[in-house]
């Protein structure tokens, strides 16, 4: 016993911990900024799924480079149909998330029929992917592992040291007084729910162009929502949710590690999911989200 | 009625200065009501300008267009002797015009310095350039009072402070005309000094400042000239240093006032509702400290205040919306501190929300699904949990009429009808519960005259027949019109009680601004 | 200064209500409102899938191949409708579990894993239990229904006592569900007499005192010609009157009433006595109770087992059929039929066309964004339209 615990931090897991890290942190950084801009988008997995489909999809056809760009476009475009329901048409936006949700899990499939031919409508074939850089005792790490960690900077200061950021967060936080202030609003809201997509669909094509290569149906396994849990325990800030997101991918790497060596229970394939449910409980009251986050802003009519 | 601005000469007949803002003929309806009618307003650059008149006179419409956030069905608006058509509020800060409005525009996580540059921010290549922000934020606040710190956040500061980041919001964009919405309400006594130096030294730095306000006292003391209003027209433009509070008083009403309480018959009885030493805290803060409260049968006990001094927090405990923190409430000796708000309805109590149409209706469901909110319980309307929608209906009818709800049919949804009457509505249907005790926030608030004195004799007639009113008002008018007796609140503290006819205006002002507390003897 | 003397108040107008005709009128024109959402989002999504076939096919005949086997699948064939109310049985069943959250305020996303929980929970008292079919299928009922009770608890309870938005929670009851369906299935629960080679993750089979019949003899008696293997349970029949208690608990019950100001404007509902934490505990449980059914026509009716492949995605159907029927139990029957009619024809569109079955699920996806977007649209427009006459007559 007292050996497993010292692997639980081993080169192994930790080698893990970065694989699941990747696609965690990437849809937790959008789901950061449509949240920050006052849009809620529970539609970030159905992106992630649309990602993944599209990553093995594009890098098939045009290798890899291409297939984690067409992700990011497939993101953003589905993320386009969320913004225009819910900042253009002011539908609910759970329900408008939920519907994505529902469309994600029936699209792939009619897509790889299309694409990969019949009796392939769970899963393409083996996709190319980035050649790997090679890291003393990690091993080979996926470029996009670095992308990640340059991304997590970049997002911290698009929305602390830019004006973009500053309005976007305004735009969150209270938009009629932005809006008094010539802010306007709901181009910073299509900015957040559009910048979300993006990275909902770079992390699912970092899942089937990178870490497995190879789509098949249900890869993202709910990656999504436990994105929107890491943005709760990291209580919306682009630092914390690096920290949160490092636990839940330590969580996911234990469960990949625990099945292999320790014991063989589907019981522990759970854990992340029941790991979330805890933190929910634990600090769903003590952060601070985004004051006008959920409400529907119709521009015009301040006061 | 439309009698011109009796423009008074200005003293010393020196040529008075240039106008910042002219309104020839400004008119504005809002579906059949004129809120605005054939307004004419001047105001000279540099002065302050105060702009009176009763609820409903008009002025927020008014300087709402000034500010772009309403427009003119009639007349034109002339800003420094330029033709304008304000548009947006994009357009007003265009021309240095800016406006403070009454219930803050800021964003409460954000700094100071990110108030006050948002949507003019000093960047490059979008790069924000926060150490510029806040030069030029110490810039504009130089001599004003004691400096902010431009990295504090605005929820740590006072009410005070929030509002000179407000002001400092429309400095920092060069306005140089400032339209203040009732700045006054909100603050604390010395707060309103500090206010007034600083509107003073903008004066000095030749600021034109128009100034809406409810205090007559306070008006004479920083305005240069008065504009009243009433019933959507102007009544006049006088000076102030010539002008009387009695005078201001009689042009905003109409005719010379006299104190006129609606007498009723009853005198108080037993003792219904008893407070013991209620505390309540909200986030750590103490709101209600140490209240004890007693209220008889058919008695009105009217609750005086400054926004902001425990009165939401109170009436919240009272109704069973807020664990209190400390002390007791009974209602005819039974223990209601621990009951919830049904348990208290059902024992006998109303309760007309001071934000009647979010807390008091359900603005998609059906008036008659509306008329029975808070009694869906009671019979007739539902018997062993089944619903009987023919009673609901008839009980819906019987209020609109009672009340002279104007509504195409008891079908319609409740968002159909204007925000009058929505309240007419709640109204009606807490009385119709044939309540104990009333706890009645605001109960006239955004009414007509007509209205209003309908539902004073409303009150009046209920206390009569056995009624207890819990009165919370921000109407002086009111609470002195009504009230059998009345107690101040301020920081919390129940500081004075009074009998109905013994109190007076200025004594309430004095005990609400904290100005005198309830151990001194009163004067 | 104060108060002066007011002017007298105008004389009471006549009270201001329409004769009952005028009503009428008025109900008429609402119920055209409530239907033009729906028919104007079928006739986009109609649109939305020709595209998809376009632009896969690029031949306008598979258009009319498509059309003719959704034709003759949906309705031509004999057994068609007994395929469609067996499938919008449990479609029907997951829209009112949704529905009734809904109507509270709250998004129970978690049906799915609740109805999986149900169906184990009712599989294992049906196959375990041994008693008279009069108390043995009542309790395998009971049993479904405790299961997906259950499987609501904790995110209720997260959500009223924790502050937890049962969004995500419920989201992750499914997962874990799944979970804990395979840990049941490959170990404890797991039938260890099975007929055959293949060792399939499966409970023991249901008790026939447990087992619900087909209802393919009762329509035969009417006229129709169904099978005799028609997947058409009396389970049916069981989810139309659930329909019927569902829209009169809503309409004329205090619950229905109360749980209708708590879900469309909580901030009324404290004030007037609603008891919004138990309001929110009671409709989360009735919604996890009723999703317990579920899977009920499957295991105790089609199958008479519960496997781990059993029918999955209904959860995420009800959602769609909730939204699509306005939450009302009317809606929800016609959506649930309206599902089930494209499901047969994705069959037909499987066996006779060259195009993949797989359009009908673009086509409901199509649907459910459509149709909230309408109905926001519509709901404007009928506000602004009650808006303006109110004000003519001011």
């Amino acid at each position: 016993m007292p050996e497993i615990f010292g692997q639980l931090l081993g080169v192994a897991v930790i080698a893990s911990l970065i694989r699941a890290f990747v696609p965690l942190y990437l849809a937790t950084l959008g789901a950061l900024f449509n949240e920050r801009s006052g849009i809620v988008n529970i539609g970030i997995d159905g992106m992630m799924i649309f990602g993944t489909w599209f990553g093995a999809w594009g890098s098939l056809r045009y290798g890899p480079v291409a297939g984690l760009l067409v992700a990011t476009l497939s993101g953003t475009l589905v993320a386009l149909v969320h913004a225009v329901a819910t900042v253009t048409f002011r539908v609910d936006q759970i329900v408008s998330g939920v519907a994505i949700n529902i469309l994600a899990l029936g699209v792939p499939r009619f897509l790889s029929i299309v694409a990969f031919g019949e009796g392939q409508e769970t899963q393409s074939p083996a996709v190319p992917s980035l050649p790997t850089i090679n890291v003393p005792e990690l091993g080979a790490i996926s470029p996009v592992v670095l992308l990640t960690i340059a991304l997590g900077v970049a997002a911290w200061w698009v929305l602390n040291r830019t004006v973009l950021g500053l309005r976007l967060r305004s735009a969150g936080e209270n938009p009629r007084a932005a809006e008094s202030l010539g802010v306007r609003v709901i181009s910073m809201r299509y900015a957040g729910v559009l910048i979300s997509g993006a990275f909902a669909g770079l992390a699912g094509g970092y899942l089937s162009v990178e870490l497995v290569g190879q789509y098949t149906e249900g890869m993202n396994q709910g990656r999504g929502f436990i994105a929107l849990a890491a943005l709760i325990l990291g209580n919306w800030s682009a630092i914390g949710v690096a920290f949160s997101c490092l636990l839940f991918a330590w969580t996911e790497a234990l469960t990949v590690y625990l099945r292999v060596d320790w014991i063989n229970n589907a019981f522990i394939a759970s854990l992340p999911y029941i790991v979330t449910l805890v933190v929910l409980a634990l600090f769903s009251r003590r952060v601070r989200p985004p004051k006008a986050v959920g409400q529907a802003y119709e521009a015009g009519s301040p006061v | 009625m439309a009698e011109r601005a009796q423009e008074s000469a200005a003293p010393g007949a020196a040529t008075p200065a240039p106008l910042a803002v002219e309104c020839r003929g400004v008119t504005r309806r809002y579906a059949g009501v004129v809120a605005n009618d054939q307004i004419d307003l001047e105001v000279r650059e540099g002065e302050v300008h105060a702009l009176v008149g009763e609820n409903g006179a008009g002025k927020s419409t008014l300087m709402k267009m000034l500010y772009g956030l309403e427009h003119p069905d009639e007349g034109e608006i002339r800003i420094r002797g330029q033709v304008e058509r304000i548009d947006s509020p994009r357009k007003a800060i265009e021309l240095r015009i800016g406006m403070v409005h009454q219930h803050f525009m800021l964003v409460d996580n954000f700094t100071v310095a990110e108030n006050v540059v948002l949507g003019s921010e000093p960047a490059r290549g979008g790069v924000l350039d926060l150490d510029q922000a806040t030069r030029r934020i110490e810039e504009v606040s130089r001599g004003f009072g004691t400096p902010l710190d431009p990295r504090s956040r605005v929820e740590d500061l006072a009410i005070g402070q929030q509002q000179m980041v407000e002001i400092l919001k429309l400095l920092y964009r060069g306005a140089d005309i400032l339209i203040l919405d009732e700045p006054t309400a909100v603050l604390v006594p010395q707060e309103i000094d500090e206010l007034f130096d600083n509107l003073g030294r903008l004066r000095d730095q030749g600021k034109t400042m128009i100034f809406i306000a409810h205090s007559l006292e306070e008006v004479l003391k920083i305005a240069d000239r008065i504009t009243v209003l009433r019933d959507g027209k102007v009544v006049g433009t006088i000076d102030a240093a010539e002008a009387t509070k009695e005078q201001v008083a009689e042009m905003m009403v109409g005719r010379p006032v006299l104190l006129r309480r609606v007498e009723g018959k009853a005198t108080p009885g037993e003792p219904l509702l008893q407070v013991k030493g209620l505390y309540v805290a909200v986030g750590g803060k103490e709101r209600v400290r140490d209240v004890d409260l007693l209220l008889r049968h058919s008695e009105i006990y009217g609750l005086a205040g400054v926004e902001g001094n425990g009165q939401v927090e109170l009436v919240e405990a009272l109704v069973g919306l807020r664990r209190p923190d400390g002390g007791s409430v009974y209602l005819d000796n039974d223990d209601l501190t621990r009951e919830d708000v049904r348990s208290r309805r059902e024992k006998g109590l109303a309760y007309i929300p001071e934000d009647r149409h979010a807390r008091g209706m359900v603005l998609q469901m059906s008036l008659w699904e509306n008329s029975v909110l808070g009694q869906q319980e009671r019979e007739p309307f539902s018997r062993r949990g089944i619903l009987f929608p023919r009673a609901m209906k008839k009980r819906a009818a019987e209020l609109i009429e009672r009340f002279r709800v104007k509504a195409t049919s008891v079908l319609a949804p409740g968002y159909a009808l204007s925000g009058g009457n929505q309240q007419k509505l709640v109204l009606a249907r807490e009385f119709a519960g044939q309540p104990k005790l009333l706890i009645a926030a605001h109960p006239t608030r955004g009414l007509d005259i007509g209205a209003t004195e309908f539902v004073w004799r409303q009150l009046v007639n209920a206390r009569d027949a056995g009624l207890a009113v819990l009165l919370i008002s921000s109407n002086l008018d009111e609470i002195l019109a009504l009230s059998d007796r009345i107690g101040v609140l301020f920081d919390g503290r129940l500081v004075k009680e009074f009998g109905g006819s013994e109190a007076t205006m200025s004594e309430l002002g004095l005990y609400m601004t904290g100005a005198r507390s309830g151990e001194e003897p009163a004067a | 200064m104060k108060t002066e003397e007011r002017p007298p108040a105008a004389p009471p107008p006549e009270p201001d209500l329409p004769p009952r005709r005028l009503q009428w009128a008025e109900q008429l024109r609402d119920l055209g409102y409530r239907l033009l959402a729906p028919a104007s989002s079928l006739v986009f999504a109609a649109v939305v899938g020709t595209v998809v076939i376009l632009l896969v096919q690029r031949s306008v005949e598979d258009l009319g191949d498509v059309a003719g086997a959704m034709w003759s699948y949906g309705v031509e064939n004999k057994d068609s409708l007994a395929f469609i109310f067996g499938r919008a049985t449990p479609l029907i069943l997951a829209g009112l579990a949704t529905a009734v959250a809904f109507k509270a305020g709250l998004f129970n996303i978690g049906v799915e894993g609740q109805y999986a929980i149900g169906a184990l929970s009712a599989a294992v008292a049906g196959s375990q239990l041994r008693a008279p079919t009069l108390i043995h299928l009542p309790l395998t009922v009971l049993a479904g229904m405790a299961g997906g009770l259950l499987w609501a608890l904790i995110p209720a309870l997260l959500r009223v006592y924790r502050g937890a938005h049962e969004v995500i929670s419920t989201i992750m009851m499914n997962y874990v569900a799944n979970g804990v369906l395979l840990y049941l299935l490959s170990g404890p629960l797991k039938d260890l007499n099975q007929p055959g080679d293949v060792d399939q993750l499966r409970t023991e089979p249901i008790q026939e005192t447990a087992q619900v019949g087909r209802m393919v003899g009762f329509f035969n008696s009417l006229g129709f010609n169904f099978r005799p293997s028609a997947p058409l349970t009396w389970f049916f029949l069981f989810a139309l009157v659930a329909a019927v208690v569902y829209a009169l608990t809503i309409r004329r019950t205090r619950f229905g009433y109360e749980l209708r100001v708590l879900g469309t404007n909580p901030r009324a509902a404290e004030p007037s006595g609603i008891r919004t934490n138990a309001m929110f505990m009671k409709a989360m449980l009735l919604s996890g109770a009723v999703a317990g059914l579920v899977g009920l026509p499957e295991v105790l009716g089609l199958e008479g087992v519960m496997k781990i492949d059993y029918v999955r995605g209904f959860g995420f159907a009800g959602i769609a059929i909730a939204l699509l029927g306005r939450n009302s139990g009317l809606g929800i029957v016609a959506a649930a039929l309206l599902f089930a009619f494209l499901d047969r024809s994705a069959t037909g569109i499987e066996l006779r066309t060259e195009v993949p079955s797989e359009v009908i699920i673009i086509l409901q996806g199509v649907l459910i964004l459509s149709i909230v977007v309408a109905f926001e649209l519509v709901r404007r427009l009928a506000a602004r339209r009650r808006l303006q006459e109110t004000h003519e007559r001011a």
